[in-house]
């Protein structure tokens, strides 16, 4: 009824973490429900679970050894039929300190090493995702436990893509692209944002897309950004329309940046375009594997300096991570450079490759993206479209 | 002051409004500030308190705020400035977080000497949400503020911003009839679409557009399932292609900016059930009393009552419907997470001596359910609790729809 992995990626995953938590000498994971941010914030507690969408919020008990428990707010008995990874499925009424309290005594692991993927430091949720209150209730009842966090670890291990989540991440893009086609068609002179905006809904929804998605859109002037809400603004002819589109297909988000012109784009605006084109090629060229991102950076600057003549600048962001939900690594801005420049490509590493350039002198920005993996010898965009401004005549 | 989006809004005099009704009660607990975490949860119910009080929102980003006794309200926000100043009139003091929130809210703290203060904080965990029972601030938000002021009190303050937002005002009356009527066109959408050999994702979607091309926001939370006798919604469509005689059941809510009324209503493929053609006849009996006697002071143990005995008089002697029962599930509608929630679960003394107070506004859905539990069939709008009773928010007809 539902788009599924298989258990052979089940079972993929499932020694990968187990042998890091080996490693570590940790007991058992915790995996927050928050589905925030487009449910980006969950992409955790649904890869070992392969439970959620639309806003299903899943806490994830996953022991080093023994049954994997999902806690889901009162659905068990449907998730428990609806996907075949985890079989003990509960209720649990978002309490989540409880939830974890009560399968942590089952397996015994009171005085264990706990680790909590989204105790601090997510990509997008810094200071992480589990409530205090849900800390403390598990602090108190094992005051000899130990704590950890290991979302840095879970960032890792899903930073590499398998197959089966490529090929997830395909199917988004393609719904993507039938999004994009939906908003060239009915983008014209008296539509509101909001009408568009509902005509890409619905063709992303017909296809198959997932609901809470990122999907920023604006239209107008001259603009530049892409807003959270569509506003009733009806656009006119020459307006611009900025967007950021993700689809998810089975929780994964492929994401594109098309920028529309309704008649003729402006010289300036077209050259900024161009220019983003010409960085995207040029980083994509490199992108392969054992190329350190600091390299790529490097190159992303010299490109738009010497294609740009000396008249735009760079602009964070270059290219983070696509998957389930908070990836990375991610380049969003310079204390990501630092942290991740000496970090190299590998094979299955997929992401959103955006870069931006806006003039040394005067005001605007542009830039346009497609979702890109590493491949064993290169890279690959998972788009199919021409990658250009797309200028629709009115 | 940024120029403003065509975008609709609340009014100076809402805004002048909930912020006296909320310092009122801060001033009676003797709090020097509340601060509303960013949470973007469960479809950014869990960070309603914030939109609330500084009208940021919408889109599902995070946004914290500060909120003092006295003073500049501050909102906090990721890419701050492009985003916030730009939909809202309410505050100007709107501040980059750039994900790092506890340091922002600590910063904007400690420019009101709070050391020794008392700090309110809406979902703490100590006060349980709606759907909230742990709390809504993160862990390393929290951890922030402790460390910041050592010797302030820190208290929840969840049950402050409960209890202004239970009553609304006719600015929030109007908004939630906006999104009543939104619901009422998706609905339409549905029945339009539905169709034998349709695949349910496409209905679904086909409501989405409805929804979003006639102003709601997203995200939206609602749930959904299709299916022959299908017991329980689900929060997702299906792949599955739609028969004869199936039903699609549901709980719609469009987002009018921000405010989400509920509407249920099953729409059947083709043929209505017989077992569920007869229950909806009991079921708008339970329906018609409860909305009849939504008045203020009536309790919730007193409607739960009034649902069971009018089942018992409206069920007829024979046929499927005969022995029916009713149950009562209510709960309150507005900017999200909204209470108080009445299931037909409740038994304790403190849910069941709720009363009813005027403007409260309620998804009330009462069920009627067959003698053998068989059959359960649901039907729901969104209400207004007035001296007269309860008025409803949507206008469709109170029956069961077809497709076809």
């Amino acid at each position: 009824m539902i788009p599924q992995l298989s258990i052979q990626e089940r079972d993929r995953r499932y020694k990968i973490v187990r042998a890091e938590m080996a490693q570590r000498n940790i007991d058992v994971l915790l995996l927050p429900a928050n589905t925030g941010r487009w449910e980006q914030l969950q992409g955790d507690s649904r890869y070992l679970t392969s439970i959620g969408g639309f806003a299903t919020e899943v806490f994830t008990v996953f022991p080093r050894e023994g049954d994997v428990t999902a806690y889901i707010f009162n659905r068990a008995g449907w998730w428990k039929q609806a996907q075949k990874w985890v079989s003990d499925v509960r209720d649990g009424r978002n309490r989540w300190g409880q939830n974890a309290i009560e399968r942590i005594s089952e397996l015994g692991l009171q005085k264990g090493t706990i680790g909590i993927s989204g105790l601090a430091g997510l990509f997008r949720a810094p200071e992480g995702i589990i409530p205090y209150s849900s800390v403390k209730a598990i602090q108190d009842a094992f005051p000899t436990a130990k704590i950890v966090n290991v979302t840095e670890m879970m960032q890792d291990i899903r930073a590499v893509k398998s197959a089966e989540e490529v090929s997830l991440l395909e199917r988004s893009a393609a719904i993507v692209e039938k999004t994009i086609e939906a908003m060239v068609e009915n983008a014209h002179p008296g539509i509101s944002e909001k009408e568009l905006y509902g005509a890409m809904v619905h063709a992303m929804l017909a296809n198959g897309g997932e609901l809470p998605t990122l999907f920023f859109l604006s239209g107008g002037p001259g603009i530049s950004n892409s807003s959270f809400v569509p506003t009733d603004y009806r656009l006119q002819k020459d307006d611009r329309l900025i967007d950021e589109i993700e689809a998810k297909y089975a929780g994964y988000g492929a994401q594109a940046v098309c920028p529309v012109v309704l008649g003729r784009p402006d010289d300036e605006y077209q050259a900024m375009i161009d220019l983003s084109r010409a960085c995207f090629d040029a980083i994509l060229h490199q992108m392969k594997p054992g190329v350190s991102f600091g390299l790529l950076f490097d190159v992303y600057r010299d490109t738009v300096e010497r294609v740009g003549k000396g008249k735009y600048l760079w602009n964070h962001p270059v290219m983070h991570a696509r998957g389930l939900g908070d990836d990375g690594p991610a380049l969003l801005g310079d204390s990501d450079l630092e942290r991740f420049s000496k970090i190299e490509l590998q094979p299955g590493m997929t992401f959103i490759l955006k870069p931006q350039v806006r003039p040394k002198e005067g005001k605007g920005r542009g830039s346009i993206g497609d979702t890109v993996v590493v491949t064993e010898s290169g890279s690959r965009r998972l788009g199919k479209r021409e990658l250009k401004l797309i200028v629709k005549n009115v | 002051m940024s120029e403003l989006y065509p975008y609709p809004r609340f009014s100076l005099a809402e805004r002048d409004r909930r912020w006296k009704a909320v310092r009122v009660l801060m001033r009676s607990q003797n709090l020097d500030v509340i601060v509303t975490p960013q949470n973007s949860g469960h479809s950014a119910d869990y960070q309603a308190n914030t939109r609330y009080l500084t009208h940021c929102g919408g889109g599902e980003p995070d946004v914290a705020a500060v909120f003092p006794l006295e003073g500049e309200v501050t909102a906090i926000a990721t890419s701050a400035a492009p985003r916030w100043p730009t939909v809202q009139d309410w505050v100007t003091d709107v501040r980059e977080a750039r994900r790092n929130y506890g340091r922002a809210i600590v910063e904007r703290l400690k420019e009101s000497n709070l050391e020794r203060g008392r700090i309110g904080i809406t979902g703490l965990g100590e006060v349980e949400g709606t759907r909230t029972p742990e709390g809504t601030i993160f862990y390393g938000t929290w951890k922030q503020i402790r460390e910041a002021f050592p010797n302030a009190k820190l208290i929840d303050a969840t049950a402050i911003l409960d209890e202004v937002r239970y009553v609304k005002s006719q600015e929030e009356v109007d908004v939630l009839a906006k999104s009543a009527e939104i619901n009422e066109l998706a609905i339409q959408a549905e029945i339009e679409t539905a169709r034998v050999g349709v695949k349910d994702w496409e209905v679904w979607a086909a409501m989405h557009y409805a929804m979003t091309r006639n102003g709601s926001e997203l995200p939206v939370h609602c749930f959904w399932v299709s299916g022959k006798n299908p017991k329980r919604t689900l929060t997702r469509p299906s792949m599955r292609l739609l028969e004869p005689g199936d039903v699609i059941i549901n709980e719609i809510e469009a987002s009018w900016i921000g405010y989400r009324a509920q509407a249920v209503q099953p729409v059947f493929v083709e043929v209505i059930h017989p077992a569920q053609a007869e229950l909806i006849k009991v079921q708008r009996e339970i329906f018609n009393r409860i909305v009849e006697n939504l008045k203020p002071g009536v309790t919730v143990g007193e409607l739960a009552q009034l649902s069971r005995e009018t089942a018992e008089s409206a069920a007829p002697k024979t046929g499927p419907a005969a022995g029916a029962r009713g149950d009562l599930t209510m709960h309150g509608r507005g900017a999200g997470d909204d209470g108080p929630i009445i299931t037909p679960h409740a038994r304790n003394p403190k849910q069941l001596g709720v009363a009813m107070r005027e403007n409260m506004v309620f998804i009330c859905k009462p069920s009627a359910i067959s003698a053998d539990g068989e059959y359960t069939c649901q039907w729901g709008d969104t209400v207004v609790v007035t001296k007269n009773g309860g008025r409803r928010l949507g206008k469709r007809p109170h029956e069961l729809a077809v497709a076809k």
